[in-house]
């Protein structure tokens, strides 16, 4: 398990069970997780102060979708600057995707030792770690 | 009064009357041409009508060639969205088996049950069909699509058969399988190093699944200008009527009683070979098993 980390890292995604199971599995890293089924809730989360070191953002989600997500977050420059990696199922979107404004992106169904290095790396990025 | 002379006959004109002396050959002349118009007339009703029934068949090929390109459109549709629709309970079953299959133990619990290793092995095996499954409906969508894009690089073949050998490692030994490489030299090349890894995955995969067993025997070896990966099996082998058929999309699974799958394995791997400049070729025997070659220009 790693150190726990000061900041959170936030999901957005509307399936439970794969929220739950990324959060739960994150939160035995040891990062303080923030997750959100809805796209509007976690928008509002992050205007209200929420800030983490990183989101793992899905996209087709009802409501507000990850491109609209996205788009609202780029609109805000405080909240603009939060790295964003999108987790998708559909293969096709990968280009789409990467109009997000630089995103990575992980194609679901990944491993875990594929997840976990990402999450790390932006976790150890300056910034997202703060001195304690 | 007026003469008119017409050929041989003669017209005579007055103020109120026309009186002609008919000339038999000019009327002769006159009837061929009466005949001559007829056949015309026919000829060219005869022509339209053929015209209007070429219209009709052309017009009817392009209704069922773009009820076929449809039908193809709606069963890729179909695949890419039954794909995304697998992938997200996947990814949750799939990071689970990884979590539970991290812990440190042979046995390891969560939520108060205890998930046994050779049940965790067949979790984290059926998972990988449910993927594999999975990538091949979207890879139809992707290929038919134009889709197939290769990221090319220096790779060199030899590697990426003992890569791919390695995660077969534990399969190769559940089945008791003998598999014996012969790999002597490197063999370099500019190909995509994942998508020659996926053709390799499906052949090895196939050897195991279709070799009933028996040992199987990978060759890699470099020619002149080209690569060349052999994957023989001595298992179930091919029937002869099936063998052009195996590269076809869904082709006709090979004893479909028991070995279940999409067909789409070998169909995807000609795409990506072919699409490489490379070829594939089979030669196979029911019961004496198969060789598939891989050739790819160096």
């Amino acid at each position: 398990m790693s150190a726990p980390h000061r900041l959170p890292l936030m999901i957005v995604d509307d399936d439970d069970d794969l929220r739950e199971a990324l959060a739960d599995i994150l939160t035995a890293e040891g990062y303080d997780v923030a997750a959100f089924g809805d796209a509007r809730v976690a928008l509002a989360a992050l205007e209200q102060g929420v800030t983490p070191f990183l989101i793992l953002l899905d996209l087709m989600m009802p409501g507000m979708s990850g491109w609209d997500f996205r788009a609202a977050q780029l609109e805000n420059p405080t909240l603009a600057v939060i790295p964003v990696v999108v987790v998708t199922a559909a293969g096709h979107l990968s280009d789409a995707a990467r109009t997000l404004s630089s995103v990575e992106v992980l194609h679901k169904p990944f491993a875990l030792e594929i997840l976990l290095p990402v999450v790390a790396r932006y976790a150890a990025a300056p910034g997202a770690h703060p001195n304690p | 009064m007026h003469l008119a002379e017409i050929g041989s006959g003669r017209c005579t004109i007055t103020d109120d009357t026309v009186v002609t002396e008919p000339d038999p050959e000019m009327s002769q002349v006159l009837l061929g041409l009466l005949v001559l118009y007829e056949d015309l007339s026919y000829a060219n009703q005869q022509r339209a009508e053929a015209e209007t029934a070429l219209q009709l068949h052309a017009e009817e090929r392009e209704r069922l060639l773009e009820d076929r390109r449809r039908a193809v459109a709606a069963r890729d549709q179909f695949l890419a969205i039954a794909s995304h629709e697998l992938r997200t309970p996947l990814a949750t079953l799939a990071l689970i088996v990884d979590q539970l299959d991290m812990a440190p133990h042979s046995t390891t619990g969560l939520g108060g049950v205890v998930v046994e290793t050779r049940q965790l092995a067949m979790l984290k095996r059926q998972v990988d069909r449910l993927k594999t499954l999975a990538v091949e409906m979207l890879e139809v969508s992707r290929i038919t699509g134009g889709r197939l894009q290769l990221s090319l690089g220096p790779v060199d073949l030899r590697d990426v058969v003992r890569e791919v050998l390695d995660r077969f490692d534990l399969d190769i030994q559940r089945r008791h399988v003998t598999l014996t490489v012969n790999a002597p030299d490197p063999a370099p090349g500019i190909w995509d190093a994942a998508r020659i890894d996926q053709v390799m995955t499906n052949l090895i995969s196939n050897a195991l699944k279709y070799g009933a067993g028996r040992p199987i025997e990978v060759s890699v070896h470099v020619e002149a200008s080209q690569a060349v990966v052999v994957v023989r099996d001595h298992g179930i082998g091919i029937p002869e009527d099936e063998r052009s058929k195996i590269f076809g999309p869904f082709a006709p699974v090979r004893t479909a009683t028991h070995h279940a799958g999409l067909g789409l394995g070998l169909w995807i791997a000609q795409q990506i070979v072919q699409a490489s400049g490379g070829r594939i070729t089979v030669d196979s025997w029911p019961e004496q098993g198969s060789t598939f070659t891989v050739e790819l220009p160096r």
